[in-house]
């Protein structure tokens, strides 16, 4: 008993003499006004921007206005315990967050404390939540696909590592399932995922928390959460968080991907506050850096040459539009710095299309280099008989009359429309797609029911697993289609149709 | 310059020459006001203009703290 005390009091000797006991000079300023979230200072005559400052109580701030007489802070924390008069501190400090790879499965906030309970997390790197992206030559062209599993996505809009692209649409469209459909996705292809939360609901990001943790997705998952309860300085910062954190892993050569949900809240709360610190404003009363905000954000999503270790990041950023206006300032400037969008219509949700993405609508200006030679192979025409039909189908309700040809036309599109649609907890391999879209474009379907061609996929997805393997495999070895096995795919799918005559039209006929 | 010398108790007169001597060494245009702070505990806490010194118990004690809550996280 007395060693057992000797020994932790000799512990805490030992911790004490590692305290600093030296005095140094340092710079203080003493609190003019606070309020909302923002602290005026006088004094701190060489504090430099962006610099952190102690406010006492654990507390920090962040300088972001720089005056003659006073310095505007930004707190990160409570403000309770400031008053006018109360001292402040430099630190010297930037703005960083501690990681290591214990943080993978982790929920942190804006600052990278663990907010899920689970204890606090070892740390063996400061990474700098503001730092400058990749240069032109540590930089690689996008050449290696990030499936999403997404039949719609991976065929027609492909995504690849190192690309940001946008998923834009109005409030309950599906845009946070396409994005959390992309993470389950990733189980097994050696991809972090890091996704930001800004102000959402706390339910929404505990039920999204809980999907992935049950789905087994928290294995590879990081969630940087700022809901909507917590002050505006920590929901303008997480999202730079999760992409500092993302910055450990591709130092180390990984691939990450980054989902930002959503940037209109972001920006809302930098507007905020923006104009707290009484920064001038600019169209619907955002500052006018709101461009760079998240330009400076997007530009860090890269992929590195083999010098540079060859990891990448891949953003997904989200923006919510207000009665599909694509036009409001906050969506163009996203659309003009990603490398392509992904457009989410209500009307298309409303009609049963989901995911309900706008093909037309929607481009990827890299991915299609990273493309599978085998989706190319198969996905080809599929965008022309989607653009055909639509067409047609809008021209069609007019007249009741039609010829054979824009019958058949229509009949196609329809099935490769209902093909695309496709539940966003169940994501498909890449040779899975493959096999399905080839049936679609090359007129399997066509004897299909259209209201049963969702029951033909399921089925006929079984039945390739069980008695077509050979093909899979050889589609997921070679990433192409071999002519060998695509005359054993068409032998597979006839053979399918004839098993199952339920699903057909010809069956009601006879 | 505004600059103000904290303590815990009343410093004796010998104290505050000592102090505004070595002070205005260094800052010529000083000026000086004493201030009773039984918070600090002992010691003294000098400020001038932004620049500070914090040579007060109480200063000392919060860093121990601080060091002590750092290296019970890092376990």
């Amino acid at each position: 008993m007395a060693n057992k005390v000797t020994q932790s009091s000799l512990s805490l000797l030992k911790q004490i003499s590692k305290a600093n006991s030296t005095f140094e000079i340092e710079s203080v300023g003493s609190v003019e006004a606070l309020g909302d979230g923002i602290i005026t200072v006088t004094g701190l005559d060489d504090a430099q921007a962006g610099e952190l400052i102690d406010l006492g109580n654990n507390q920090s701030g962040l300088v972001l206005n720089l005056n003659k007489e006073n310095v505007g802070i930004v707190a990160i924390g409570s403000t309770s315990h400031l008053k006018a008069g109360s001292t402040v501190k430099r630190t010297g400090q930037i703005l960083s967050v501690g990681v290591s790879d214990k943080i993978v499965g982790r929920t942190v906030n804006a600052l990278g404390e663990p907010v899920d309970g689970l204890g606090s997390i070892e740390t063996d790197k400061m990474m700098l939540l503001e730092s400058i992206a990749p240069g032109v030559m540590a930089r690689q062209s996008v050449s290696v696909p990030l499936q999403t599993g997404v039949k719609a996505i991976d065929a027609m809009i492909p995504v690849g590592r190192g690309q940001r692209e946008l998923i834009i649409g109005d409030r309950q469209t599906g845009k946070t399932a396409v994005a959390l459909g992309t993470i389950l996705n990733q189980a097994d292809q050696d991809v972090i995922c890091v996704y930001v939360c800004v102000g959402q609901k706390g339910s929404s990001l505990s039920q999204t928390r809980q999907i992935l943790q049950d789905r087994g997705a928290m294995d590879y998952t990081i969630i940087v959460s700022a809901t909507a309860s917590e002050p505006a300085s920590q929901q303008f910062l997480a999202p730079y968080t999760g992409v500092a954190i993302a910055e450990y892993f591709l130092a180390k050569g990984r691939d990450v991907l980054v989902i930002y949900d959503d940037l209109s809240k972001h920006a809302q709360a930098y507007r905020e506050v923006s104009l707290l610190l009484r920064r001038p404003s600019g169209r619907e009363a955002y500052p006018g850096d709101v461009f760079y905000l998240h330009s400076r954000l997007l530009e860090r999503a890269c992929r590195l040459n083999k010098a540079n270790g060859g990891g990448s990041i891949t953003a997904l950023p989200i923006i919510e539009t207000q009665a599909n206006d694509v036009s409001a300032y906050i969506p163009t400037n996203v659309i003009s710095i990603t490398d392509g969008q992904i457009y989410l219509e209500a009307d298309l949700f409303n009609k049963g299309m989901k995911p309900a993405i706008n093909v037309g609508l929607s481009v990827s200006r890299v991915g299609s280099a990273a493309q599978t030679k085998g989706m190319k192979q198969v996905a080809g025409t599929m965008k022309l008989d989607l653009a055909q039909f639509r067409e047609l189908e809008a021209f069609s309700q007019f007249s009741s009359d039609l010829d054979d040809k824009t019958k058949a036309i229509l009949d196609r599109g329809q099935r490769v429309n209902d093909v695309l649609k496709q539940g966003w907890d169940t994501p498909l391999k890449v040779e899975e797609q493959i096999v399905v879209i080839y049936a679609a474009v090359k007129g399997f379907l066509e004897q299909v029911k259209i209201e049963a061609i969702q029951e033909w996929e399921q089925r006929y997805l079984e039945y390739i697993k069980a008695s077509g393997k050979e093909v899979l495999e050889s589609i997921q070895k070679e990433q192409k289609v071999l002519p060998e096995t695509e005359d054993a795919l068409r032998a597979h799918i006839t053979t399918f149709n004839e098993l199952n005559p339920d699903l057909l039209v010809l069956a009601d006929a006879e | 310059m505004n600059s103000i010398v904290t303590s815990a108790t009343k410093l004796s007169e010998t104290q505050k020459k000592k102090i505004t001597s070595a002070l205005e060494k260094k800052y010529p245009e000083a000026q000086i006001s004493f201030v009773v702070d039984e918070t600090t505990i002992g010691g003294v806490k000098i400020t001038v203009g932004s620049k500070q010194i914090d040579m007060t118990l109480q200063a000392q004690l919060l860093q121990l703290q601080k060091t002590l809550e750092e290296e019970q996280n890092g376990q």
